[in-house]
């Protein structure tokens, strides 16, 4: 005899005695009213989980009411969305053809005027150093100012004054201003022809008028 | 089942008929407390009730709800804290029996046939470790084979071996007395 055969008699030795004196337990068996609180428990149960459908699904599984109602509400939703679509006259498959293009706004050519816009309102604006220090600084604090050097006026020295006479100097300063003068006047003649043009109007409605009478 | 789960009521009865006495013993001798088992016994078969399209034919149904009720037992052994030790408030718990105490003067030949041999054997099984003492009940009470014992536990058939035996052998030495007649 091997030990191998000898741990495996032992092993059965035991197991025989074991299963002699566990298998020789008393058999424990269920009280005789195990099925009728059975049955209370299990009306316990149900009346918790359908009570709120009022009924006693006792022998139908919750999952087939549940799946057949969801088909049934997708069914139904689909057969009102096509009479619908015939009602307004729109075949389905019309509906579903691209043939109303929308077009996509195109900004490129409004971008590129408010551009130019832009540009041309930046070239007229003043290059002065405030407006500068406006960009460099722009939370309000208050920028370096720089001194610039004031236009000089030309002084006229007194003896000079004397010599030439208040009356010439008047008249170099009237030649001095000869564009202004010469938009004035300019503004004066084209004044002068429109009334011109408005008169020679009125006096030829007024002709016929007299022609007529 | 096939017909419980297509709706035939009477097909549970006979579930419940057959089932409900190897149940409550499997879990009284895995609780060693007469009313729990019986709540435990009760729960597992309206889990069975309300899970029926769970089932699949594929394995046994007694595997499937032995896994229940194994499982169930578990849960309520977890949830009271019930240690290795028994009192004596649970040993009385079956209905029916007196136990006595048993002293250090007992001897296997005055009472081996009595309850109270039942009563130690009872507790030298609640002694045992509860994973040893689960495949012990399955294997030497309820008879169940290895392969059916490893898919109610989920445990490999090696596993479930190795720990029968070790069960085996705690018990032969807390019943030594016992084991020696």
């Amino acid at each position: 005899m091997t030990d191998n055969d000898r741990g495996k008699t032992s092993e059965g030795g035991e197991e025989d005695k074991s299963r002699r004196l566990l298998g020789g337990l008393k058999r424990i068996t269920a009280p005789p009213d195990f099925e009728h609180r059975l049955r209370k428990r299990l009306a316990e149960k149900q009346g918790r989980f359908f009570g709120a459908f009022g009924r006693t699904p006792a022998l139908v599984p919750l999952r087939i009411p549940v799946y057949a109602a969801s088909v049934v509400a997708i069914l139904g939703a689909a057969v009102l969305a096509y009479y619908a679509l015939l009602r307004t006259g729109v075949s389905p498959s019309e509906f579903t053809s691209p043939q109303q293009k929308v077009e996509a706004p195109f900004f490129g050519d409004s971008l590129k005027i408010q551009e130019e816009r832009d540009a041309t309102e930046r070239e007229d604006q003043p290059a002065t150093i405030e407006n500068r220090s406006s960009r460099i600084h722009p939370r309000g604090e208050k920028a370096p100012t720089i001194a610039l050097p004031k236009e000089s006026k030309r002084v006229v020295p007194s003896d000079e004054f004397r010599a030439l006479g208040g009356r010439q100097l008047d008249a170099a300063a009237k030649s001095a201003e000869p564009q202004s003068g010469v938009i004035l006047n300019k503004e004066a003649d084209t004044a002068g022809t429109k009334k011109d043009t408005l008169k020679s109007e009125d006096e030829a409605e007024k002709k016929p008028s007299e022609n007529q009478q | 089942m096939a017909s419980f789960q297509n709706g035939d009521e009477e097909a549970f009865n006979q579930i419940v008929a057959r089932f409900k006495d190897p149940l409550v013993n499997f879990v009284y001798r895995f609780l060693g407390n007469y009313d729990d088992c019986v709540d435990v016994v009760q729960e597992t078969f309206v889990r069975v009730f309300r899970k029926r399209d769970r089932y699949q034919p594929i394995a046994k149904f007694s595997t499937w709800i032995y896994t229940i009720a194994g499982n169930l037992a578990k849960t309520e052994l977890r949830r009271r804290s019930i240690r290795n030790w028994v009192s004596l408030s649970q040993l009385r718990a079956v209905p029916g029996q007196d136990i006595d105490i048993p002293d250090d003067r007992y001897s296997p030949e005055k009472g081996a046939e009595s309850a109270l041999k039942e009563e130690i054997i009872q507790k030298a099984l609640l002694a045992i470790p509860r994973k040893y003492r689960e495949v012990v009940v399955l294997r030497d009470i309820q008879e169940l084979s290895y392969e059916e014992i490893s898919k109610i536990t989920g445990l490999s058939l090696g596993t479930v071996k190795s720990r029968i035996n070790r069960g085996r052998t705690q018990l032969q030495v807390l019943l030594k007395d016992i084991y020696n007649v």
